[in-house]
């Protein structure tokens, strides 16, 4: 039987398939269109995924959306009624998009794919999400927890995961619109001058910078009750009527004026060459207020957060954690529910976002629609389109590209981690790339770490972002613990695997590895399995080996705004635009023209 | 080629598109600072710079140049009177620029497809050298879009409406279910058309770009920049034309003549949709405004509100869900 998850019309559209409960495939449908967190329905990430099965659409047996569209609409429409008429500029936009594509998703998708639209199912929102966390886990009971923007109506929801007397998804709680972390998240995202869904990591990146002085400022837009819930006061935001603006001018007399999108964000702690662009007082006062809001809010969602774990492990009893939702990519507050939380083992999905929600759309339906109890555990994220070695000597033929094939892998990581010891920079390409937003070792930039101005070296000749942001490290799965206070890391689940939670580094080896490690002495760490990823290993081994530090400078393979690349010819196209010294495509080296 | 993007009723916020939009433009200006697109003084970067242009000439044989008949020159002589308003702003200029590295972006991606999918050999690398130009000139239009944004930030102008014009253009208009487009133009195409379409879009593009380097006589950077993208252009034209004659003398079953005019009438017939599409926004537009305030408005004196509860709802349902419920939509 195969089943093919299908998010899309919001924002990151995805595609995943099973084929008899096996994931064949799964993939962001950016990587293809190349716009970032293209919402379009994902055809491109639909026909890889048929590809991968060796399928035609045809031969679909169910197509499942991640989400009951009549319910999301119903939400919407009794929300702009209950801002008349302060919605007046949002409603006639809704209701283009809404009565002129999305409520007519079963007839686009049939249309589409050619199969019957009786073919076509939809789960909920928050259920695709609980389900891609607790089906790709390896617990056998979990608590579950979902916390995103809002999905039909839920916020947040809590459920429990069972596979005792066959698979099961029960709700037990949830919190509804307004009142949500990921849309207070959000709206101080803005307020920092931040894109909304792409811009919480920077938020993330800005708090380290600052001291938490606004935490009772931020406490005063919400009223708190038991287990982490909470009520939003509404008078000072606007996402609920306005199409663009999330917060209003109560906000901004709470907090002071909002971060420009084309400020620049320097503190006093960062440090400053001087010279005529050195900043004014004014200005480096203004950022700390940035950085100490940014600080502020990270502090109270990660206090939300925590309290919604503590509640869920009353509700269930459960000793294992699943987390799913787009704030379940706060790698800070993952750190925090690792060390800190009630539970023995965390997982949660590398697409923990609404791209995750296709996987777990498929997944519901074949494990728990249909009652098939064998689950396989995502462990690895190399689930999109591969870079082959025909596929690759075909391009550096084709592309007549300065390249060289080395014969086998052991001279291949021999020689990068050379180059990289001899602080070079290079794009890194190898078979399939990762699902989810972090790159794990498949489409990533490596650099060297222990070089200090290592980051802001990438930061603003490679990658073109503001300096302010901080690389995350990849280290060998045993030697992690040696660098990072890794004791508590989530047990089977662990975060580390796929990048989702932050660590301390430990004070002896701080010093030696500037570059990945951010001002309050945290790294958002891989960990790298052999199994999982022997060429990527085998490069962080030999660099230790040499270098006697097992950690790479490990960051997505893209500029700023846009996806990461996909085929050899994005990453060929990026590394001329950019200050990368070398691109390695499997076993080739190519050079500059 | 442009391409619609979906913007799902207030999903892609403002704040989103500027901050998006104005790294793109400040990214791009920051590598060219850096010497990336341009010769600079390291003798690394110098080498890239006239290694790849010695590489493109070589695959250059006889690049087309730009020959117009004398409708042609007079359209074109109208079009540059229509334009000087357009080119002559700063404001104006930066918005043209990053349209078309939108563009660029766009072609990019169908010519990278075209790349992947091509069975023609001779042409995978043609098709590839195509692609890197596209990036490139999307790379250039926007570092000089991001020099002319600095200025006007210089010189303290109100950036607020320039930003609403790049997020209108970044988001580009509302996409219909029916419209969607499900695959890149090599695939709806096949090669022949696909070749005649780049042929004309790189001819239309080199007329488009002559017309604004003689407009920008008096900003030589910008004059400079369309130069450079316009040479590219003529070999993009080159090499497609030179294609899909050889693949036409194979098949026999048109002439290209007759394939192009057949290309011009569809891509009339799309811009005539595209027309449509915009009207039936607008009206629609203000006929949801109407409903908005006829039918809406006297709703909410009878609905009662949903209020929040601020706590945690408890679900009832079972933790097992059938495939009943699950073709629901509700």
């Amino acid at each position: 039987m195969n089943i093919l998850g299908v998010s899309a019309l919001y924002h990151d559209a995805a595609a995943a398939l099973l084929s008899d409960g096996c994931l064949v495939a799964a993939a962001q449908e950016e990587r293809f269109s190349r716009r970032k967190h293209d919402a379009a329905l994902p055809v491109n990430a639909i026909d890889f995924c048929l590809r991968s099965a060796g399928i035609k659409h045809t031969e679909l047996d169910y197509v499942v959306f991640y989400e009951k569209p009549i319910r999301k609409f119903e939400r919407i429409l009794s929300t702009q009624i209950s801002t008349f008429p302060r919605s007046v500029r949002q409603f006639p936009r809704a209701m283009l998009t809404w009565l002129s594509s999305k409520l007519w998703i079963r007839t686009t998708l049939a249309q589409r794919l050619k199969i019957p639209p009786g073919r076509i199912l939809f789960t909920d929102h928050h259920q695709s999400h609980a389900a891609s966390a607790f089906l790709c886990s390896p617990f056998e009971e979990a608590a579950v927890v979902v916390m995103d923007g809002v999905g039909e109506w839920a916020t947040s929801s809590l459920w429990h995961g069972t596979s005792q007397g066959g698979l099961a998804l029960k709700p037990i709680a949830e919190l509804q619109f307004p009142d949500s972390i990921g849309l207070l998240y959000s709206a101080f995202t803005a307020y920092l001058g931040f894109e909304v869904n792409e811009g919480e990591y920077k938020v993330m990146g800005m708090a380290p910078y600052g001291v938490p002085r606004y935490v009772e400022r931020v406490e005063k837009l919400l009223q708190r009750s038991e287990g982490g819930a909470f009520r939003l006061d509404m008078s000072y935001f606007s996402f609920h009527y306005h199409p663009e603006k999330s917060f209003n001018d109560k906000f901004v007399a709470l907090f002071g004026l909002p971060r420009s999108p084309d400020q620049r964000f320097i503190t006093r702690s960062m440090g400053h060459p001087g010279g005529e662009d050195a900043p004014s007082r004014s200005e480096l006062d203004e950022c700390q207020r940035f950085a100490d809001i940014a600080a502020s809010i990270q502090v109270v969602t990660e206090g939300l957060m925590l309290d919604a774990i503590q509640h869920a492990a009353r509700m269930t009893g459960c000793r294992n954690l699943c987390m799913a939702g787009g704030v379940a990519l706060n790698s800070v507050a993952n750190g925090r529910i690792v060390r800190e939380g009630p539970f023995e083992g965390v997982y949660i999905q590398p697409a923990a976002g609404d791209a995750g929600g296709a996987l777990g759309a498929a997944l519901y339906t074949w494990h728990v629609a249909f009652g098939h109890g064998q689950r396989i555990p995502l462990d690895r994220a190399d689930l999109g389109e591969s870079i082959s070695e025909a596929r690759v000597s075909a391009f550096v033929r084709d592309a007549r590209a300065r390249a060289e094939e080395l014969p086998d892998d052991v001279a291949l990581t021999d020689r990068v981690a050379q180059m990289l010891a001899d602080g070079q920079v290079v794009g890194w390409c190898q078979g399939r790339f990762e699902w989810g937003p972090r790159a794990l070792g498949h489409r990533s930039i490596l650099a060297d770490p222990r070089f200090a101005d290592m980051k802001e070296r990438v930061n603003r000749r490679i990658k073109f972002r503001e300096p302010f942001r901080p690389f995350a490290p990849a280290t060998l799965w045993e030697s992690g613990q040696k660098f990072y206070d890794l004791e508590r890391s989530g047990g089977e689940g662990d975060p580390t695997r796929f990048m989702l939670m932050t660590a301390q580094i430990r004070d002896d080896v701080r010093d030696g590895i500037q570059a990945t490690t951010h001002a309050d002495g945290s790294s958002r760490v891989q960990r790298v399995k052999r199994s999982h990823h022997p060429r990527f290993y085998d490069l962080i081994s030999r660099f230790g080996d040499s270098t006697g530090f097992p950690v790479l400078l490990n960051t997505s393979f893209n500029l700023k705004g846009e996806p990461i690349v996909n085929t050899p010819l994005e990453a060929y196209s990026t590394f001329c635009r950019s200050g990368l010294d070398a691109l390695i495509l499997d076993r080739w080296i190519v050079r500059r023209p | 080629m442009i391409r619609a993007v979906p913007c799902g009723g207030g999903c892609l916020s403002r704040q989103n598109l500027v901050e998006s939009i104005l790294e793109a433009i400040e990214r791009a200006q920051m590598r060219t600072e850096a010497g990336h697109l341009i010769t600079a003084s390291e003798s690394g970067r110098v080498g890239f710079v006239s290694r790849l242009k010695q590489r493109r000439i070589r695959m250059r044989e006889d690049i087309q140049t730009l020959e117009l008949s004398w409708w042609e020159r007079a359209y074109d002589c109208c079009i540059a009177l229509l334009s000087r308003a357009t080119w002559g702003s700063e404001r104006r200029t930066l918005l043209k620029l990053y349209e078309f590295s939108l563009t660029e972006d766009d072609s990019f991606v169908d010519v990278a497809r075209a790349a992947e999918l091509t069975r023609d050999e001779a042409l995978r690398p043609q098709y590839i050298q195509h692609a890197l130009d596209e990036a490139r000139h999307a790379e250039l239009f926007r570092s000089r879009a991001g020099v002319l944004l600095q200025g006007l930030r210089t010189r303290g102008h109100d950036l607020g409406p320039l930003r609403d014009r790049l997020i209108a253009l970044r988001a580009g208009p509302i996409q219909l279910h029916a419209q969607h487009h499900p695959q890149t133009l090599f695939e709806r195409l096949g090669e022949r058309d696909f070749l005649g379409l780049v042929y004309l879009a790189e001819r239309r593009g080199a007329r488009q770009f002559r017309i604004v380097q003689r407009l920008l006589g008096s900003d030589p950077a910008s004059s400079a920049l369309f130069d450079t993208v316009l040479r590219d252009e003529l070999f993009h034209m080159s090499y497609s034309r030179r294609a899909l004659d050889r693949l036409l003398e194979q098949d026999r079953s048109t002439t290209a003549t007759r394939l192009l005019w057949r290309i011009r009438l569809k891509r009339a017939g799309e811009a005539w949709q595209r027309l449509g599409h915009g009207m039936g926004i607008v009206s629609n537009s203000i006929l949801f405004g109407l409903i908005y305030f006829l039918i809406l408005g006297p709703t909410t004196l009878l609905v009662r509100r949903r209020a929040s509860s601020g706590g945690w709802s408890r679900c009832d349902q079972g933790g097992r869900c059938g495939l009943e419920l699950l073709s629901r939509q509700y």
